[in-house]
């Protein structure tokens, strides 16, 4: 059979060729990388995946209302299960955001959620992705590419098909959209997700644009078109971080943002994909929280487990981190991206000395969790054999009148034999996730 | 009761044109229970620009504009009658915020050593509060030209000099260092011809408004325009604009009784 695996130097190639890449930051300089793509995909069971499924519904729902809870009545700080610390003290609390409620309640339209699966077959989440995670792309036009070269897997394999990922996002923007046309923002072709921003606009019908394009008045967005004339804004898909998004709200030299956008917002003109001041719920001193702001806005166990997490804040579990440090992983909560991870099994003595001090001292700016054993992937190596690597998902949710989940995903790997941190800004690969229609 | 009549304006002019230009202004002041504004009117220069009103997030009233066409001055004024009810409070809860640090206020080692020496002992809220500001201002000495828009309360207690405004910023460092929430005002005074900037701190129940720079309750003779956790969150005047060009700026207050 002419598998996609036959066919992966073809397909990275083709890869190539379409421009599938991400852009990184090293010591100053913009890179732009291939991100190399794995043939053999990723299987989820129908069963698994409709486990998952509920979970990541659950999950995404609840961070709803949870940041529709802390920019307005706050009860979950009043009825004390989050101390108000944890809140006030993010980095991504927006003060600027107070008191506005988008359509539906919606703040996080598109969530990305990192899972790992344990040896035992469960599924951990690793962290909550609110700020407009990229990703959906890579799948989504490998698969695509792989339909072509071997159309056969998939007449005999009973896949789902992940094609409708465009359509699920253009729902989304239509059922938030404010009256106007839909459009994604791009910071322009140095960002690192230009590539995803320009093939997500194509696919969606929204109008790709730059800041200079567009302009408020009245507290209503628009967009100007070559002839002089304008065109309300509804939606606006942006991947600009929220304190570059409005030079007269936020950090007042930015150059790639829309002055006065926040106030079309804040009058409920446009919806913002997905919402300012997101990074309050994706914050991984908050992700602790999570299964209890389950339970205390849906009433639920959560379905979905979060890795065993210990908050030095609190004196109990900082003494269990102090004791069990070289068997931990520390993240510091301002991270993103894989950076600020530390495993306690690679430090020295004197390292592990100094982050118990370091921890002691700053005790809420991180989180430590047990080292989950999750199981390895098969990836090709250049000499055609396979050979086992580390592998996370990220499953793609969107939230607007209800909320889905995507039936495929983001699997990264890890290409150093070693390691366990797969992001793609540290050198990873990708892999399609086939969630299967028949179990 | 005191009747005062109040007149504000910024006129900035531009070595060479700029084009594109977005401003948003905080210059119309809200009536509350201590200032009742009746009247305010304002102008904007170049005129042809698009003007709109908006409000944001702390509560501040917003002009907001556009000007697309190239222009070398741009003036706003503002000016009305307030009566002013009370001297130097106004009723309202706090929100969380203001009991937290802001960008601008965090404290390093100076403000930490500073506040460690002159914790206040009182238990009233009002008089701890007092009782920080006579310990910064007997620290400080006012001079301008040494601090500007985007220096902190730590460099400005580090530096021991500075304006209103970093009076203010270390005053609000040091109230939420003592667990007093606090919020930064900006607004007009008598006998300051420009904007003057301080504090309210809040009990529980009232807000009361406190002037750093001049170690007292603030008095009739205040009007304020806006208020934020520190000058960041409410600048009376922001802006971007397309041209690369210097820019000399002159305020007028005045406010008559």
């Amino acid at each position: 059979m002419n598998t996609p695996v036959a066919n992966t130097r073809e397909i990275n190639e083709l890869l190539a060729r379409y421009g599938v890449k991400f852009g990184i930051y090293k010591n100053g300089v913009f890179k732009e990388q291939l991100f190399p793509f794995d043939a053999i995909p990723r299987i989820i069971t129908k069963s698994d995946f409709s486990d998952m499924e509920k979970g990541l519904i659950q999950r995404v729902d609840a961070l709803n209302l949870f940041l529709k809870d802390i920019y307005s009545e706050k009860k979950i700080i009043k009825d004390g299960v989050i101390p108000a610390d944890f809140v006030y003290i993010s980095k991504g609390y927006l003060p600027q955001c107070e008191g506005v409620t988008p359509a539906h309640g919606v703040y996080s339209h598109i969530s990305g959620i990192d899972l790992v699966q344990a040896k035992d077959g469960t599924w951990y989440i690793l962290e909550d992705n609110l700020r407009i995670p990229s990703g959906a792309s890579y799948p989504l036009i490998a698969r695509e590419l792989c339909r072509m070269t071997s159309p056969d897997v998939f007449h005999d394999v009973s896949v789902v098909d992940n094609r409708n990922y465009a359509s699920l996002l253009k729902d989304t923007m239509d059922s938030v959209n404010c009256g106007g046309i839909n459009v994604i923002l791009t910071p322009g072709r140095y960002n690192a997700a230009y590539f995803e921003h320009s093939y997500l606009a194509e696919r969606t019908g929204a109008v790709l644009v730059q800041n200079s394009d567009l302009f408020v008045e009245n507290n209503i967005l628009y967009m100007r078109d070559y002839q002089g004339g304008r065109t309300r804004v509804g939606t606006v898909y942006r991947r600009i971080s929220d304190e570059y998004l409005d030079p007269m709200t936020f950090v007042p030299e930015s150059l790639i943002g829309v002055p006065h956008i926040m106030d079309a917002y804040r009058a409920g003109n446009v919806a913002i994909m997905n919402a300012p001041g997101n990074g309050v719920a994706d914050d991984k001193g908050i992700y602790y929280f999570v299964p209890k702001m389950i339970k205390y806005y849906l009433g639920e166990e959560p379905i979905l487990k979060n890795a065993p997490t210990y908050l030095p804040y609190y004196e109990e579990d900082r003494k269990y981190v102090l004791d069990h440090l070289e068997t931990l992983v520390v993240k510091d909560v301002s991270e993103a991206g894989g950076y600020g991870v530390v495993f306690g099994r690679d430090m020295t003595k004197e390292q592990l000395a100094d982050w118990r001090t370091l921890i002691t001292e700053q005790s809420r700016r991180f989180i430590a969790q047990e080292v989950i054993d999750f199981i390895d992937l098969d990836i090709l190596s250049d000499d055609g054999t396979t050979v086992p690597r580390k592998a996370d998902l990220r499953a793609f949710v969107l939230s607007g009148e209800t909320t889905k989940v995507w039936a495929s995903g983001l699997t990264r790997f890890s290409r150093n034999p070693d390691s366990f941190v797969v992001n793609s800004s540290q050198g990873g690969g990708f892999k399609d996730t086939w969630v299967l229609s028949q179990d | 009761m005191k009747k005062l009549t109040f007149e504000y304006s910024t006129e900035f002019d531009f070595a060479s044109p700029i084009s594109a230009h977005c401003f948003t202004l905080r210059c119309l002041p809200l009536s509350d229970d201590r200032q009742i504004i009746s009247e305010p009117k304002y102008t904007i220069q170049p005129v042809g620009g698009v003007i709109w009103n908006s409000r944001d997030s702390f509560g501040n009233s917003l002009l907001c504009g556009r000007i697309e066409k190239p222009h070398d001055k741009f003036a706003f004024s503002v000016k009305g009658t307030a009566s002013i009810t009370s001297s130097y409070t106004v009723s309202g809860k706090a929100p969380v915020m203001y009991a937290y640090q802001s960008p601008l206020t965090h404290p390093g080692e100076a403000l930490t050593a500073f506040y460690e020496a002159h914790q206040p002992t009182e238990s009233n809220v009002l008089y701890r509060a007092l009782a920080l500001a006579d310990s910064l201002y007997e620290y400080m000495t006012y001079e301008k030209g040494v601090t500007d828009v985007h220096t902190t309360a730590e460099e400005a207690l580090t530096l021991g000099k500075g304006v209103c405004q970093d009076y203010a910023h270390i005053m609000l460092a040091l109230c939420r260092m003592g667990g007093i929430p606090c919020r930064y005002v900006a607004g007009l005074a008598c006998d300051e011809g420009e904007t003057h900037a301080w504090v309210e701190v809040n009990d529980g129940s009232r807000w009361y408004g406190l002037d750093p720079v001049n170690n007292c309750l603030i008095s009739t003779h205040y009007l304020k325009l806006c208020h934020g956790r520190d000058y960041a969150d409410c600048p009376i005047e922001s802006g971007c604009y397309v041209g690369i060009t210097e820019s000399t700026q002159t305020v007028k207050s005045q406010i008559v009784q």
